[in-house]
């Protein structure tokens, strides 16, 4: 495999590494969304939110990419297979971030509500000083371990041609006729992205252990 | 004591004699369901008065202690803090409820500091977003709070380092920093040993000398008795006896009260 192929297979780490990071942005900002939905106690919300991270969750990835590039892209709008990557696989984290964030809920004691408000802070002082840190310090392995999933889930976009690492992958790997050596290649470049954000999370679950530990 | 007071109130007009009361419950009822944990509460405590309020396991003090800041809404009655009337049996804004709290702090027996803010930051966050205070005088304040309740060298560390004395003190600062005019104080010593019970304990007798009105609900006979004023002595969701603190410790009037009375004194 000549340096020029390797190089090919490297540009597919950019598209990676930023359809991870979009997909995983709009996974926590929607489901946070979900979650309130689903704890707001409002019958219609909370019904809503549980079937849609049902259906969410039970179609797999790869249905949701082609619905979304081949459905929607070709009837309805316009969108770019990164787009479609990025729509596809944030709606899933979405609704799997709503259901860690909930469990991450249950986890914060409700005298810390109360406290809140007992200092008569308005609900959304409430939420983000004195809920939110406390629900992402709970939540933040579990949101670690879900990232490092979708890294490598991020695989499946090469299917409807995001030029991300198993893209280039196969097309090297179809020019030169070395699928052992290109794919063993592809995949450790996923291990390579990979142990950074394990190591991250490690590194900030243990700092902020060390903060509150009882 | 009590019939000093009474004797002196007379003579006063009732609008002054409104504004030397503070808090007022009329009728108060609270029901969970089908069941009625809360019935017909009257109360009205003085500027400046200490009210303790004892009673059995189950005897709605703590809930009737929820009820005057809306933690727990209560759902019949009327409750005036200050200013603020409110009719429980009315559905109650948002800015009714921010509006009566506002002047009640409350101390919790589990303390519920925010245990990923610094001591001083638990003092000071509700400063900021309550008060609108800059952090810079949010820190200022909060620093002579934490000194007043002798814990000003905590202030950077977190609350998991303090002892729980020390954290029911921090939690006491806090309630302190948005300068209530009213002070609930819910077991505050229920989750501590005697002798850390004993610093909480101690800080809140100078919070009653310095003339803070208060209303403690507690298991502490001896601070019932000693600090507070007057006390309240509750069973089966409502008050069974009141009156001046030695009188209702020494010489309780109805039978229920006495049994409760003999059973915690015994011990």
């Amino acid at each position: 495999m000549s340096g020029e192929m390797l190089y090919t297979i490297l540009g597919g780490i950019q598209w990676t590494v930023l359809l991870t990071i979009t997909s995983l942005a709009v996974g926590v900002l929607l489901g946070a969304v979900l979650c309130a939905m689903r704890t707001s106690g409002i019958r219609l919300l909370d019904g809503l939110a549980a079937a849609l991270i049902l259906v969410l969750r039970a179609v797999p990835p790869i249905v949701w990419l082609f619905l979304i590039f081949f459905g929607i892209g070709t009837g309805i709008m316009q969108v770019s297979p990164f787009q479609a990557a990025a729509i596809g696989l944030g709606l899933i984290t979405a609704a799997n971030m709503a259901e860690i964030f909930r469990g991450a809920l249950a986890a914060v004691h409700k005298g810390q509500w109360e406290a809140a408000q007992a200092l008569s802070m308005p609900a959304r002082w409430r939420l983000l000083d004195v809920i939110a840190p406390q629900l992402l310090r709970v939540s933040l392995p579990s949101i670690a371990s879900y990232a490092i999933g979708l890294l490598k889930d991020t695989a499946i976009a090469s299917t409807i041609g995001v030029p991300e690492i198993a893209f280039q992958a196969t097309h090297v790997s179809q020019v030169t006729f070395q699928g052992l050596a290109t794919f063993a290649f592809a995949g450790c470049l996923y291990i390579a992205l990979s142990i950074p954000v394990a190591w991250a999370s490690r590194w900030a679950d243990q700092r902020m252990r060390l903060r509150v530990a009882r | 004591m009590q019939t000093v007071l009474k004797s002196v109130t007379a003579g006063i007009n009732p609008a002054q004699q409104r504004q030397n009361v503070l808090v007022e419950v009329r009728g108060l009822g609270k029901d969970y369901g089908d069941t009625t944990v809360l019935n017909d509460i009257n109360l009205s405590v003085n500027k400046g008065e200490v009210i303790a309020i004892i009673g059995p396991s189950g005897s709605g003090k703590s809930t009737l202690l929820r009820c005057v800041n809306l933690l727990d809404p209560p759902t019949r009655g009327i409750l005036r803090v200050g200013d603020t009337t409110i009719d429980a049996s009315q559905p109650l804004s948002k800015r009714q409820v921010l509006e009566l709290r506002q002047p009640v702090g409350m101390v919790f027996q589990s303390f519920n500091l925010f245990p990923h803010l610094s001591v001083l930051r638990n003092v000071s966050i509700a400063q900021e977003r309550v008060l609108k205070r800059d952090r810079k005088h949010a820190d200022e304040v909060s620093r002579q709070l934490l000194d007043r309740v002798g814990l000003l060298s905590k202030a950077d560390q977190y609350p998991s380092r303090c002892s729980g004395g020390q954290q029911q003190r921090i939690a006491i600062a806090r309630a302190l920093a948005l300068e209530p005019s009213l002070m609930l104080f819910d077991e505050p010593t229920s989750a501590l040993d005697p002798e850390l019970g004993l610093e909480v304990l101690n800080v809140m007798q100078e919070l009653a000398t310095q003339g803070m009105t208060m209303i403690v609900v507690t298991h502490e006979m001896h601070f019932a008795e000693s600090v507070s004023d007057r006390v309240l002595i509750m069973a089966d969701g409502r008050v069974i006896e009141e009156g001046n603190s030695a009188q209702v410790m020494r010489k309780p009037q109805t039978e229920r009260a006495q049994r409760f009375l003999s059973a915690v004194m015994n011990r």
